[in-house]
């Protein structure tokens, strides 16, 4: 009986540390495997680098051999685009244009502000990249927050018809003074896609970034498995919308909850309705796009935002090949178009639209 | 005889092999679960690229971090991290959302202030991220 009690309980102690054990080491035991063996050496150690710019926090990270000197290239080329695009700095091509209603761009402000005004005629205005003198009026440009009246909201309407850009070449003018422009809505989206471009040049197979949220990666992880992209649930500290794995994908989130201020209790978020120039209450609280392309994703977040759950799936079936869409409404409602269904997992309960249901 | 009686089994020595394989697997989920929780758990604070200071997610603290551009304090409460207050321009960072994964950041802008969870509650592998899209 004792002989017994003691073989069981050794054998029982043997079970619990040993799974232990294992189970310890299977955490690192791949990570060393892979440093001491000359053919992975340069594919999982990852460079990181972070900074601030473009108005936001940002981080990328690269893995392979020319991770380090991609990721130099890809932050100098941020800190091109951003003294380029700025609205607040002096310096910028777009702030000597909204001072002067007029200028020769570059190639690259030349590029976004074309692909701003092609997003903004395809989206029927839904997304407007000349709203700035309303975004001054609520103060969301210097913080000042501000709730302005009626009377000056309809007259800086009248400053916001696209209509009124005259393009010629990479010359541009307003028509109207007092107009203004303001990549704040595209300018990270196209951004994340010149570093697509910078890591396949140098030779970086396997990258993500993060510009304030935005996300986009490039190929898979290095050791074949999809990134994982959680989706920030606007209501929960502990639980998200759902987490996407994907490769080669721009993931891009335009919420009502981020940026915003209180006054007598009601709520100012910051994306303003093209049309009525008051944030935008289209019963939706975050729509996250998913594309290939950066800077398609970055401008219709804001846009199917602006449209509304119906409108925007109106639009989505038109465009299904180019993206997909994440929608979370006011009521707490989580809708997913089916291009991702078969890459989106979440605790939540959720809606798959299809195309042949719209 | 006596030795017979010795290595007969009873219906108490079975009870008993039962109860400590029982035991065992209760131990061996207990180690898997403070494994799981054990890794990390670790809050990083940077001011302007800088790393501020290391805290543990799970104990609770109030941490005031003052900066040349004005001051934030920050709440470590039930493994949730908070931007409590601060005097920033925009407030972005106090209206945030509470932060508890790994991955997961609160950025105040104004003061270059960022707070980023190295390792969160690594129950299962489902839980791990890459990265957050807001």
């Amino acid at each position: 009986m004792r002989k017994q009690l003691l073989i069981t309980l050794s054998f029982s102690i043997m079970l619990s540390s040993c799974t232990f054990v294992s189970d310890d080491k299977s955490e690192f035991s791949s990570d060393t495997d892979n440093e001491s063996s000359v053919i992975s050496v340069d594919k999982t150690e990852a460079k990181t680098i972070d900074l601030f710019a473009m108005d936001t926090y940002m981080t990328l990270s690269a893995y392979g051999e020319n991770a380090e000197n991609a990721l130099n290239k890809a932050k100098e080329r941020i800190n091109q685009l951003d003294s380029l695009l700025s609205t607040g700095n002096k310096n910028s091509e777009i702030y000597s244009l909204n001072l002067n209603g007029k200028g020769s761009l570059s190639e690259d402000t030349s590029e976004v502000f074309k692909s701003a005004l092609d997003i903004s005629e395809q989206t029927k205005g839904a997304f407007n990249p000349v709203v700035y003198p309303l975004m001054e009026a609520w103060g969301f440009a210097d913080k000042n927050f501000r709730i302005p009246d009626n009377e000056t909201i309809s007259k800086l309407l009248t400053l916001t018809d696209t209509n009124n850009i005259d393009f010629n070449n990479n010359d541009v003018s307003f028509q109207k003074e007092g107009m203004k422009v303001d990549f704040g809505g595209i300018a990270k989206g196209y951004t994340s896609s010149k570093i697509m471009d910078i890591f396949k040049e140098s030779g970086v197979e396997s990258g993500m970034i993060c510009l304030g949220g935005n996300v986009q990666v490039l190929g898979t992880k290095p050791d074949g498995s999809l990134w994982r992209v959680a989706i920030q649930n606007p209501d929960s500290e502990t639980e998200y919308l759902g987490i996407l794995q994907i490769s080669d994908k721009a993931v891009i989130t335009s919420g009502s909850y981020e940026r915003y201020f209180e006054q007598n209790g009601k709520r100012y978020h910051h994306i303003l309705d093209p049309k009525t120039g008051y944030p935008s209450e289209s019963g939706l609280k975050s729509v996250t796009i998913i594309s290939n392309d950066g800077t398609l994703a970055d401008g219709l977040s804001t846009a199917l935002f602006v449209m509304g759950l119906d409108k925007a799936l109106s639009f989505w079936k038109l465009h299904s090949d180019e993206f997909d869409v994440i929608f979370y409404s006011e009521e707490n409602e989580l809708y997913i178009t089916d291009g991702v269904k078969d890459y989106f997992s979440s605790d939540l309960d959720y809606e798959v639209i299809e195309k042949e249901s719209l | 005889m006596k030795e017979k009686n010795i290595f007969r089994i009873r219906f108490t020595d079975i009870f008993l092999a039962v109860a400590i394989i029982i035991l065992s697997i209760l131990i061996f989920f207990y180690f898997i679960k403070r494994n799981g929780y054990a890794i990390g758990n670790e809050v990083i604070i940077s001011v302007a690229g800088k790393e501020y200071g290391k805290y543990s997610l799970k104990e609770d603290t109030v941490i005031n971090v003052e900066t040349d551009d004005g001051y934030n304090h920050i709440e470590i409460k039930n493994g949730i991290v908070h931007m409590q207050e601060a005097d920033c321009t925009d407030l972005y960072c106090v209206n945030q959302k509470g932060i508890s994964k790994k991955g997961e950041t609160i950025v105040c802008l104004p003061h270059k202030i960022v707070i980023e969870i190295s390792e969160g509650n690594v129950d299962t592998e489902e839980t791990e991220i890459d990265a957050v899209a807001k």
